[in-house]
């Protein structure tokens, strides 16, 4: 500072003063110069892979054509408060969970504890519902998966698209569900129902603004309400027995029908089998016949009889009980003769 | 003093960022910006970028949000036109339109959804009135009118926000319908009562179909069998006939032959259990009589 040759005896005190002031300037003015470097190292910014990214320079969009939208990587612009970087998870599938159409659901109470607890009406300000096109009520929930088809749009068109999209949601669900029958929605056809809901509300978000794409929608849940659940499960039951006691009705009818061929054969095998005895015995009498002609024809007083005692043997010789002889009007006497074992009474 | 001028030139440069701060501002894409001076709105910006303006308290800029943004009604209860009470609500996507005449009629958003609130809850009930609850809710297609209930409140609306409050309704939709909670009740006994009905006629028709099906099999069964009857028998006139034609040899004493026919049914007739009354005369028991008067020693040739 100062070399005076009058100053024989410097202020020990000012020059320390001087000295630490000294060395503190240093300092703020190396923390000002990393504070100055790190401020414009910040205008790095990383795009994550999924992402995509729009750099706003004095609130305007940088860039034009497909310079506007920034892919993954590293990149540079002006730091804050000039510029901005606003990010879109532009290539992932976002999922939320629709239970507008659920019914209030107690924290921590069991389905079976509801089913008892359940009030006899439903609350139009805790209980969601469907209205469906035969005026009956049922309950659904909802899964939608969708992407941004248009980050733009998704950013600077629309304040909250996914709360647009709930919206959206519970319309095309609404507008669907009136014109179909409970029991198409709930049993016949759910997955058409499910359907044409996607359709519609893909539909809705393709023509309006906010950028959001359906990827899927998913009906997680359809049921009827749990005040009315025992009448739908009593149809079910009924259907099964009808499916029961039709089943039954097969097997029976499939147990006739076999039974039946497996007669039906067996009356034919039997009139063949007779066919053949019939045609042997026929033939077998003609032989007997011609060999037994030629003996009556030498001998025709003696060969009827003693035919007819040979036949008739055997006969008599299974006579077991008494026969009877006694005077007949005429001069004749009759004979009984009980064959085999007595007739019983 | 090369310290201290630097120290002043810092300054300035501070002061004057700070003085230039108060002479431009900022529209963000998305955003719109309305300039006033003393009060009365002077431009309004929708396009984004940087722009100069008259310092406070001359000039002052009210920023509001461009963008389409949701809101909606309550769940409220309205009359069809056939006096059917129901409960809906819809929701509507607004934006600003014209950025001046909302900052001098509505101010914020808060004041423009109260305002299309008012409007929706209005024409909903007025459209509702028109309409039968048939068009709302029904199985048949053709007769729902609800993409025309929301064109109708749409247009309505529409027309009025703009005219009155610069805001711009891009699209709006029903979101819900509901029955008031005491017609849930009556709605159940009805699906309970519907049910029943259901479970009877399944149940019925489980009955008759399968009387259907065993009274069919047992149809087909006798038709069967009476089939192979029938194949029976002519297998067995086949045979009568074959064998006939083997009897063609008894016809070389016919006589002779009946005889034998006799004799064969006679053996198989007198079996087991049978009662046979008998002339003394018949052979053998003639003999019981005596020895035949007629015997005598044949003659030999």
């Amino acid at each position: 500072m100062s070399d005076a040759p009058h100053t024989v005896t410097p202020d020990p005190g000012r020059e320390a003063l001087a000295d630490a002031l000294r060395v503190s300037f240093r300092l703020l003015i190396g923390v000002m110069s990393l504070v100055a470097a790190a401020y414009l190292l910040s205008g790095w910014f990383i795009v994550q892979e999924h992402q995509r990214a729009y750099v706003l320079v004095m609130g305007r969009i940088s860039g034009v054509g497909a310079e506007r939208i920034k892919g993954p990587g590293l990149h540079w612009t002006w730091p804050k408060p000039i510029a901005e970087v606003v990010r879109v998870p532009a290539e992932r599938i976002q999922s939320i969970e629709v239970q507008t159409h659920w019914f209030e659901e107690l924290p921590g109470a069991q389905w079976d504890m509801e089913m008892r607890d359940v009030g006899a009406t439903l609350r139009p300000a805790r209980d969601g519902y469907l209205l469906t096109g035969d005026a009956n009520i049922i309950h659904a929930r909802w899964g939608i998966r969708f992407t941004v088809r248009d980050p733009e749009s998704y950013l600077f068109e629309m304040a909250d698209p996914e709360s647009m999209l709930r919206l959206e949601m519970d319309r095309a669900a609404a507008r669907v569900a009136q014109r179909w029958t409970v029991d198409a929605v709930l049993r016949a056809d759910i997955e058409g129902f499910r359907a044409e809901v996607d359709q519609e509300l893909r539909r809705r978000l393709h023509d309006q603004a906010g950028g959001i794409q359906l990827h899927r929608l998913d009906l997680l849940a359809i049921i009827p309400p749990r005040q009315v659940a025992s009448a739908f499960e009593s149809v079910i039951e009924a259907e099964q027995d009808r499916s029961r006691a039709m089943s039954a009705a097969r097997a029976y009818a499939a147990r006739a029908s076999n039974e039946a061929e497996g007669d039906a054969a067996r009356t034919r095998s039997e009139a063949l089998a007779a066919r053949q005895r019939i045609i042997s015995e026929a033939e077998a009498d003609a032989e007997y016949f011609t060999a037994v002609l030629t003996a009556f024809h030498a001998h025709p007083d003696l060969i009827p009889h003693t035919l007819w005692q040979d036949r008739m043997r055997p006969v008599f010789g299974r006579v077991e009980s008494q026969f009877v002889v006694r005077d007949r009007p005429g001069g004749g006497q009759e004979l009984r003769l009980h064959i085999g074992p007595p007739p019983r009474p | 003093m090369n310290r201290q001028r630097l120290l002043f030139v810092a300054g300035l440069l501070v002061g004057a960022l700070l003085i230039m701060l108060q002479l431009v501002f900022v529209v963000r894409e998305g955003d719109a910006v309305v300039v006033t001076t003393f009060g009365k709105p002077v431009r309004a910006v929708t396009d984004a970028g940087l722009y100069g303006r008259g310092p406070w308290p001359i000039q002052r800029v009210y920023r509001f949000d461009r963008r389409i943004q949701n809101f909606e009604g309550p769940f409220e209860q309205v009359l069809t036109r056939d006096g059917k009470n129901l409960l809906i609500s819809l929701y509507a996507c607004w934006r600003i339109l014209e950025p001046v005449s909302f900052l001098e009629r509505v101010g914020s958003s808060e004041q423009a959804e109260r305002n299309l609130e008012a409007l929706l809850r209005n024409y909903t009930s007025a459209t509702l009135g028109r309409y039968h609850f048939a068009q709302l809710v029904n199985v048949d297609p053709e007769a729902i009118q609800f993409d025309q209930m929301e064109a109708d409140i749409l247009a309505s609306l529409r027309k009025e926000a703009e005219d009155r409050y610069g805001i711009g309704v891009v699209f709006l939709g029903i979101r819900r319908i509901g029955l008031p909670e005491s017609i849930t009740e009556r709605v159940f006994e009805r699906m309970r009562a519907e049910r029943t009905e259901l479970a009877e006629r399944y149940r019925s028709e489980g009955e008759s179909e399968a009387l259907r099906i065993r009274a069919e099999a047992d149809s087909q069964r006798d038709q069967a069998l009476a089939r192979a009857e029938a194949d029976a028998k002519r297998i067995r006139a086949e045979a009568e006939a074959e064998a006939s034609a083997s009897y063609a040899v008894f016809a070389e004493d016919p006589g002779f032959a009946i005889f034998l026919r006799k004799l064969d049914a006679l053996e198989s007739i007198m079996t087991n259990r049978t009662t046979v009354v008998l002339g003394s005369e018949t052979e053998p028991f003639d003999l019981l009589k005596g020895p035949p008067s007629t015997l005598k020693p044949h003659e030999m040739p």
